[in-house]
C-alpha cells in the first residue's frame, strides 16, 4: 500500500472526520427542532451522536481504500475475524435500509433491473447492483472492496449477489457457508465451519498483508461479545411499561451492531444509550405518550415506512416494544467464547434466527411475547427476503392457538416501495387495530 | 380409469373429485401438446402409456411393493441418491411439482412470491392429488435453496415422515466431507426404515440400476446431436421426466429400445423437424410433468430443443457414479464423488455450470439458448445473467425467461421466442 493514501486517511481520521461529524449533529438537531410529534414522547438525546458515528463511519470510508485493506460484508457474516486483519468493513445490507429510508430503493433498484436483474430479487440486493453500476449513493461514495466477505447464515441470496460484485470488481469472494440447523448443531457442522476459517486466515493474510494476531482477534471477540451484550440490555429496558424506546427507534440504533462491531466505539455507544434508557425509566418516560397496547414486530423494516408507521401506531396508544430482527444482534454472539475462539464463533453464527429452525424461532417469540407484554404482533411478509418470510403463516397460527396474540400479516418490501400497497396495508391494519381494541 | 384405482386413491386419502379434475386436466394437456407431434418415434408408446398410468399402474405398483414389504421414497431433487435407496430395495420416486393446484389454500401456508415449484409441491398435498405423497414412508426434503429450506419446516407440519438432508454450498474439500456425512446419514436413515442392512453387494447393485438408467439417458442425449433431429425435446424431456417415476430396469430397457429407432432413423436422416431446423439449448430451472409449457412454445414456433441443462436433464444425469472399491466406504466415496459434481446454482462460485452450458450448446451444436427461470427462483434468476453474458462473449444468442406454471402469459412468450427462433434462424 502507498503511503498516500495512508496519510490522506489518517488526516480524514484525525480531522476531517470529526468536523463532518459536527456538522451532522447540528443539521439532526435543526430537524428535531422542527418535526416534534405530538403522539411520540421526547425523542432520544442519543440520536445526535448515532448520526455521527455513522455519518463519520461512511465518510472516513472513502479514504480507507488504499490506506486499510476494504471489505463489503454481509450482515450475518463472522466480521470478528475481519477485524483482526484491521479490514475497514462497509455493509451493504445497512447501505441499502439507508437508501430505503431515504425513500432511493425504487431508483437504485430500477439501475439493477436495467441491467437484466429481475425485480423479484431482493431489493437490497438490487440496490446495491445499483449502486455498484452507477456510483450512486447517499453517503457520497462508497470504498472499492479489496475482498468480498458473505455468509448464507441469512440467506443464499448474498451468494448470488456477491458473486455478481465480484464478477465486477473482479476480486475474490470468501464464502462462510453454515448448515441450516434443523434440530440441533451437529459435531459435523461445527467442524465443517472451523475448517473454513482455518481455511481464510491464510487467505486473509495475503490480502490484507497484516499478519494473522491471536491477541487482536480475542480482543475484537471480547469487544464483540459485550457490545451485543449491551444491546441486549438495550432492548431489555423496553420490557418496562411505559417502554423508554420504540421498535422503530430500535431499527435505526442497531446500524453500529450491524456495521462497526467488534470495534470499540459500538461497546461506548451502546452503553451511553443505556444509560439514557435507564434515566428514562427511572422517570418512567415513555416512548410514545400513550401506551395502551404493546406489538411485537416480525422481520426487517419496512425502511421507507418508519416514520409513518411510527406515528401510525402511537396514535392509537400502540408501542412496538419488541421485534425477532432487532433481537438478532442480542441472541447468539453471546456464544462467543475467547477461550475457544473459532468454535463459538461458529455456534454464535450458525444458530441465528434465519438459520435456525421454526421452532426455535416460535419458542423465542413466544419468550418475547412474555417477557415484553405483548398485546398483538404485525408480521411483515418481505417479498424481498423469503428465510424470514416463508414459515410466517404458520408462527402467526401457532401462536394464536397457544398464547392467543392476534396478529396481521402486511405484504410490503424493505425498500422498493413498488411492492408496497398502501390501500392493501391500511385495511388490513384498520382489521387489526379493531381486533386488538377489542381484546383480540 | 378403472374402479379399482378409484378406491386405491380413495384409500390413500384422495379427494376424488379434485383428483378427476386433475387427470381430465393433465390428460387433454398431454394431447394436446404430445399426440398432435408428427411423425413421434414408436417407441413413444411406451412412455405414453406410462404418462397416461402415472397415477394409476405405476402407484399401484408401488403399493403392490409396500405391500411386500418394500418401501417407498419420495424426494425433490437430484441430490437425493438413489443409489442408497436402490440398495436396500427401496423405490425412489420424484414427487409432483409441475402444475398449479389449490394455490390460494397454498398462500395461506407460503408467502405468494413463493416459486411455482414449491407452491405446487404443497399444493399437491393440501389438495389431496398426489399419490405419491401419500405412498411414500419416507420424503426426503433437501437444503438446496432458501425457499425449500424454509417451507420443508411447514411441509413438516403437513406429512409425518419428512427427513431433511443438509448440502454443502461450497464446492471444497470440507463441502465434500459435509456431503458424505449427510449421505451416511441418509444410509443409516434408509437402513432404519427399510431394516436392509446395506453392505458392500447391496450398494453395487443399487449403483448398477442407477448407472444403467443414466447411461441409457446418456445414449439418447448423444442421438439428439443428429439434424435432422430424430425426435423432438418435447419427447426427450418427457423421458427425462419419467426417469424419475418409472421401475429402473424396465425404464432402462424402454429408453434403451428407442434410442435403437432412432439410430435407424438418423442412419436414413429421418427426423421430427426438417434437416436445418433451428436448434435450441434449454438451460435453468427443472421441469416436472406436466410442466410443458415452454418446450411446446418453442417447439411449435419452429425450432427443436436438442439439450436440457437442468436437473430433468443433464445435469441432473450426466456423470456415473463409478463402482470403484470393494468396501461400503469406498462405494459411499464414488456416490459423493458423483453427486458432488452436480453443479446446481446453490453453489458458490459455481463456474463449472457455466462451462457445462457452453460445452453443451457445442456439442448439441445449438444456434441458441434460452435459459429458463421459475418467477422468485433467485439461484437461477440470478445466475442467468453471467449465463447470458458468458454465452454472448462467447458469441451464441442467449434469450432469458422468466415464467410459471400458468398460461396467462404464453402469448407474450411466444411472442418473445418466435423474434428469437427468428433471429437464430437467419445467422
Amino acid at each position: 500500500m502507498s503511503i498516500a493514501p495512508e496519510i490522506r486517511y489518517r488526516f480524514m481520521k484525525d480531522i476531517g472526520a470529526p468536523l463532518v461529524m459536527g456538522m451532522a449533529g447540528l443539521k439532526g438537531k435543526r430537524k428535531a427542532a422542527i418535526k416534534r410529534d405530538i403522539p411520540l414522547g421526547p425523542p432520544l438525546k442519543c440520536s445526535k451522536r448515532l448520526k455521527e458515528i455513522m455519518t463519520r463511519h461512511y465518510f472516513l470510508s472513502r479514504y480507507a481504500e488504499g490506506a486499510r485493506p476494504v471489505a463489503w460484508v454481509t450482515s450475518g457474516a463472522p466480521v470478528e475475524l475481519l477485524r483482526a486483519f484491521d479490514f475497514y468493513t462497509v455493509y451493504p445490507e445497512n447501505h441499502g435500509a439507508l437508501c430505503g429510508a431515504q425513500k432511493l430503493g425504487p431508483e437504485l433498484c430500477s439501475i439493477a433491473e436495467g441491467h437484466g436483474y429481475n425485480q423479484d430479487l431482493c431489493s437490497y440486493a438490487r440496490i446495491d447492483i445499483g449502486v455498484c453500476l452507477s456510483g450512486k449513493t447517499p453517503v457520497g461514495r462508497l470504498p472499492r472492496p479489496d475482498i468480498l466477505f458473505a455468509s448464507n447464515n441469512i440467506c443464499q441470496t448474498v451468494m448470488y449477489w456477491y458473486r455478481v460484485l465480484a464478477h465486477h470488481w473482479k476480486i475474490p469472494l470468501m464464502v462462510f457457508d453454515t448448515p441450516f440447523n434443523f434440530v440441533s448443531l451437529d459435531r459435523s457442522a461445527i467442524t465443517y465451519m472451523v475448517r473454513q476459517f482455518e481455511e481464510m486466515i491464510p487467505e486473509l493474510e495475503r490480502i490484507s498483508g497484516r499478519k494473522f494476531s491471536e491477541k487482536k482477534f480475542k480482543e475484537v471477540l471480547r469487544l464483540g461479545k459485550s457490545s451485543a451484550m449491551a444491546w441486549g440490555e438495550v432492548l431489555a429496558t423496553m420490557k418496562t411499561v411505559p417502554s423508554p424506546m420504540t421498535i422503530f427507534d430500535a431499527f435505526v440504533h442497531l446500524a453500529p451492531i450491524v456495521s462497526l462491531r467488534g470495534l470499540p466505539v459500538t461497546l461506548e455507544y451502546y452503553n451511553v444509550l443505556l444509560s439514557e434508557l435507564k434515566d428514562r425509566v427511572s422517570k418512567g418516560i415513555g416512548a410514545i405518550v400513550n401506551e395502551r397496547k404493546r406489538l411485537m414486530w416480525d422481520n426487517i423494516a419496512i425502511w421507507y415506512k418508519i416514520r409513518d408507521f411510527s406515528r401510525l401506531f402511537a396514535e392509537r396508544g400502540m408501542n412496538f416494544v419488541t421485534a425477532t430482527y432487532t433481537n438478532a444482534w442480542a441472541e447468539t454472539i453471546s456464544y462467543m467464547d475467547e477461550r475457544n475462539p473459532m468454535e463459538s464463533l461458529a455456534k454464535a453464527y450458525s444458530l441465528v434466527i434465519l438459520n435456525n429452525n421454526l421452532d426455535h424461532r416460535l419458542k423465542l417469540m413466544e419468550r418475547l411475547i412474555k417477557e415484553y407484554q405483548v398485546d398483538g404482533l404485525v408480521i411483515h411478509s418481505a417479498r424481498s427476503c423469503k428465510p424470514y418470510s416463508v414459515g410466517q403463516y404458520d408462527l402467526k397460527r401457532l401462536l394464536m392457538e397457544r398464547l392467543a396474540v392476534p396478529s396481521v400479516v402486511i405484504e410490503a418490501d424493505i425498500t422498493d416501495f413498488r411492492a408496497y400497497s398502501e390501500e392493501q396495508t391500511t385495511t388490513r391494519l384498520e382489521a387489526f387495530f379493531e381486533n386488538i381494541e377489542d381484546g383480540g | 380409469m378403472s374402479e379399482e384405482y378409484r378406491s386405491m386413491w380413495k384409500d390413500l386419502g384422495l379427494d376424488l373429485e379434485a383428483h378427476d379434475a386433475l387427470l381430465a386436466a393433465l390428460g387433454q394437456g398431454y394431447k394436446d401438446v404430445f399426440m398432435t407431434q408428427e411423425n413421434r418415434p414408436k417407441g413413444m408408446e411406451y412412455f405414453d402409456f406410462v404418462v397416461s398410468q402415472v397415477h394409476g399402474l405405476r402407484v399401484k405398483e408401488l403399493l403392490d411393493e409396500k405391500a411386500a414389504g418394500r418401501k417407498v421414497i419420495g424426494s425433490f431433487c437430484v441430490f437425493v441418491p438413489e443409489e442408497i435407496v436402490r440398495a436396500a430395495d427401496a423405490t425412489l420416486v420424484g414427487l409432483c411439482t409441475g402444475a398449479d393446484f389449490a394455490t390460494e389454500e397454498v398462500e395461506k401456508y407460503l408467502p405468494r412470491n413463493t416459486c411455482a415449484l414449491i407452491k405446487s409441491a404443497f399444493g399437491f398435498k393440501l389438495g389431496k392429488v398426489c399419490p405419491y405423497i401419500e405412498s411414500a414412508d419416507m420424503i426426503v426434503g433437501e437444503n438446496t435453496c432458501d425457499g425449500k429450506k424454509k417451507s420443508y419446516e411447514t411441509l413438516g407440519k403437513l406429512v409425518p415422515n419428512l427427513y431433511v438432508m443438509d448440502l454443502p454450498q461450497v464446492k471444497t474439500a470440507g463441502g465434500r466431507e459435509l456431503l458424505r456425512t449427510e449421505y451416511l446419514r441418509f444410509k443409516t436413515a434408509v437402513e432404519d426404515l427399510t431394516g436392509v442392512k446395506i453392505d458392500a453387494a447391496r450398494l453395487k447393485k443399487g449403483i448398477e440400476i442407477v448407472n444403467n438408467k443414466r447411461k441409457a439417458i446418456h445414449r439418447l442425449a448423444k442421438l439428439r446431436k443428429a439434424d435432422p433431429a430424430a425426435i423432438s425435446g418435447l419427447d426427450a424431456l418427457l423421458i427425462n421426466q419419467v426417469f424419475f417415476y418409472d421401475d429402473p430396469v424396465r425404464f432402462t430397457n424402454s429408453v434403451n429400445r428407442i434410442c435403437d429407432e432412432l439410430e435407424a432413423r438418423i442412419a436414413k436422416s429421418e427426423g421430427v423437424f426438417p434437416k436445418g431446423a433451428p436448434r435450441v439449448l434449454l438451460s435453468g430451472c427443472p421441469m416436472a410433468v406436466p410442466n410443458w409449457k415452454l418446450p411446446w412454445i418453442i417447439e411449435t414456433s419452429g425450432a427443436v430443443i436438442v439439450g436440457e441443462e437442468s436437473c430433468v436433464g443433464e445435469r441432473g444425469t450426466r456423470n456415473l457414479t463409478e463402482p470403484k472399491g470393494e468396501t461400503v466406504d469406498d462405494l459411499m466415496d464414488a456416490i459423493v464423488e458423483r453427486h458432488f459434481k452436480v453443479d446446481c446454482a446453490i453453489f458458490t462460485p459455481n463456474p463449472d455450470r457455466i462451462a457445462h452450458v457452453k460445452e453443451m450448446a457445442g456439442d448439441y451444436k445449438a444456434d441458441g439458448v434460452i435459459h429458463y427461470s421459475l418467477q422468485f427462483c433467485q439461484p437461477y434468476i440470478m445466475e442467468s445473467i453471467p449465463v447470458e453474458k458468458e454465452l454472448e462473449s462467447a458469441r451464441i444468442p442467449t434469450l432469458r425467461i422468466e415464467t410459471d406454471y400458468g398460461s396467462e402469459d404464453a402469448g407474450q412468450l411466444k411472442t418473445r421466442i418466435q423474434a428469437f427462433i427468428e433471429m437464430i434462424g437467419s445467422k
